[in-house]
């Protein structure tokens, strides 16, 4: 059977490092406010420091980068279809994947955007699969990019504190299920009744429908964190126990779990849970935070580059997020070359 | 004490890092110092040990040990 295969990936954070020590010292300066540690911020989500955009950069800005060099990494220029998870395109309409699409020079191919949030990468794996199994298209550029602290109110240290912008991306290659970077195990699941627990309320057709003007406060991303917290737990949880015994692992059979970087102490939770060593768990919270569309690949590119992913190693990547939204899949880690990529406390980017 | 109520306290020491000595005499999850993320952390781990669901502020930082073991009991988990 035809299956999607891991041939390249790529990476890419904005320039600009916010280290926890800076967001204290700006939130200290603003009158009326108590002061926070920089220890409080890392102690309750294992953030150290994360990367924004410039004045003006968007998010498809970071996706051409990573695309091109997922690119490199497979040693193609060429790619049948380009699949773009996002939260925050850099217009309302059209999608971002096309203008990508043409940035990288990969002609008239097909492309278009998966709105799942923070699941987002893993809901474009999927379709990415289905496109080549399905023999639509035989290699796709799959890029999980966000710059989502365009949509944080600049007033609130929590998600400011939480979230950062970056992309990832990989070049999926129709190949032969059972080879290694073949990708299997699938799991998608939604529960729309919790959508509120993570939105940005402002600025859909919800709230133009009613002609009345946007209330600034809708128009920035919020999120129930205790309630989230315990429903990420759960269903990465589930997902990732699914995944590893539908390929016949079990989770004591998974060499490594790449999971959406939300907090790390989520990941502590899930290995808990699952009875299995924190360090299984790749992890690159601390120098990122949460990229939300990019948090899974930017972990994977995290994980190749520190020989925390090593060919033959088995992986069970899962995320969760709004909708909600929650996913996983699986791969034996293939022979690739490192990425494009220097990990960001190593002296950032390449 | 109760054998939920140790299997609790299990957790407590061991996943937890609360001293034995600080869990005597009815003392809240409060008094341990616990934030109300821990208490969702912990509220997961009961979960998982006991498999039930407790639903959102279902366990408080108001609630002792033998408290927490009430309501677990009145969850259907077996004494």
């Amino acid at each position: 059977m035809t299956a999607a295969v891991l041939a390249g990936i790529g990476a890419c954070l904005p320039a600009t490092a916010v280290p926890n020590e800076e967001l204290v010292s700006w939130w200290a300066d603003r009158p009326g406010t108590t002061s926070v540690d920089a220890g409080w911020i890392s102690s309750r989500t294992g953030i150290r420091s994360r990367h924004v955009v410039a004045p003006g950069e968007a998010t498809s800005d970071l996706a051409v980068t990573a695309g091109r060099r997922a690119l490199d990494s497979a040693g193609v220029r060429a790619a049948g279809t380009v699949v773009l998870a996002t939260n925050t395109p850099d217009r309302l309409s059209p999608a971002t994947a096309p203008d990508v699409a043409a940035r990288l020079d990969l002609g008239p191919v097909g492309a278009f955007d998966v709105g799942a949030v923070c699941t987002g990468f893993v809901y474009a794996l999927a379709t990415a699969a289905g496109l080549i199994a399905a023999r639509i298209t035989d290699s796709v550029l799959v890029i999980g990019a966000d710059a989502f602290t365009t949509v944080l109110d600049p007033d609130d240290l929590t998600t400011r504190a939480v979230f950062g912008d970056g992309a990832g991306a990989v070049l999926l290659r129709a190949g032969t299920a059972g080879e290694p970077g073949a990708l299997g195990g699938f799991l998608l699941g939604s529960d729309g009744a919790d959508r509120e627990l993570i939105e940005i309320p402002g600025g859909g057709s919800r709230q133009r429908s009613t002609g009345l003007p946007v209330k600034e406060e809708d128009t920035y991303f919020r999120m129930r964190g205790r309630p989230v917290f315990a429903r990420a737990v759960t269903r990465m949880s589930g997902a990732v126990r699914h995944t590893a015994e539908d390929l016949g692992w079990g989770v004591a059979g998974v060499d490594r779990f790449v999971l959406h970087q939300a907090n790390a102490r989520i990941l502590a939770a899930v290995a808990r849970g699952l009875r299995v060593p924190a360090d299984r768990f790749v992890s690159n919270i601390a120098e990122v935070g949460n990229t939300v569309a990019a948090s899974v690949p930017l972990a994977m590119a995290a994980g190749a580059a520190t020989g925390r992913l090593r060919p033959g190693d088995r992986v069970v990547l899962a995320g969760f997020g709004g909708g909600l939204t929650w996913g996983s899949a699986a791969l034996v880690w293939p022979d690739l070359p490192l990425p494009s990529y220097d990990t960001p406390d190593q002296g950032g980017r390449t | 004490m109760t054998a939920v109520e140790d299997r609790i306290t299990k957790i407590l020491v061991e996943d937890f890092k609360v001293r034995a000595e600080d869990l005597g005499a009815g003392a809240t999850l409060r008094d341990l110092g616990f934030d109300s993320l821990v208490i969702v952390e912990l509220s997961l781990s009961l979960d998982n040990e006991f498999g039930v669901e407790l639903g959102d502020g279902e366990l408080t930082d108001a609630m002792s040990v033998a408290e927490a073991a009430e309501l677990l009991l009145a969850k259907g988990v077996s004494p």
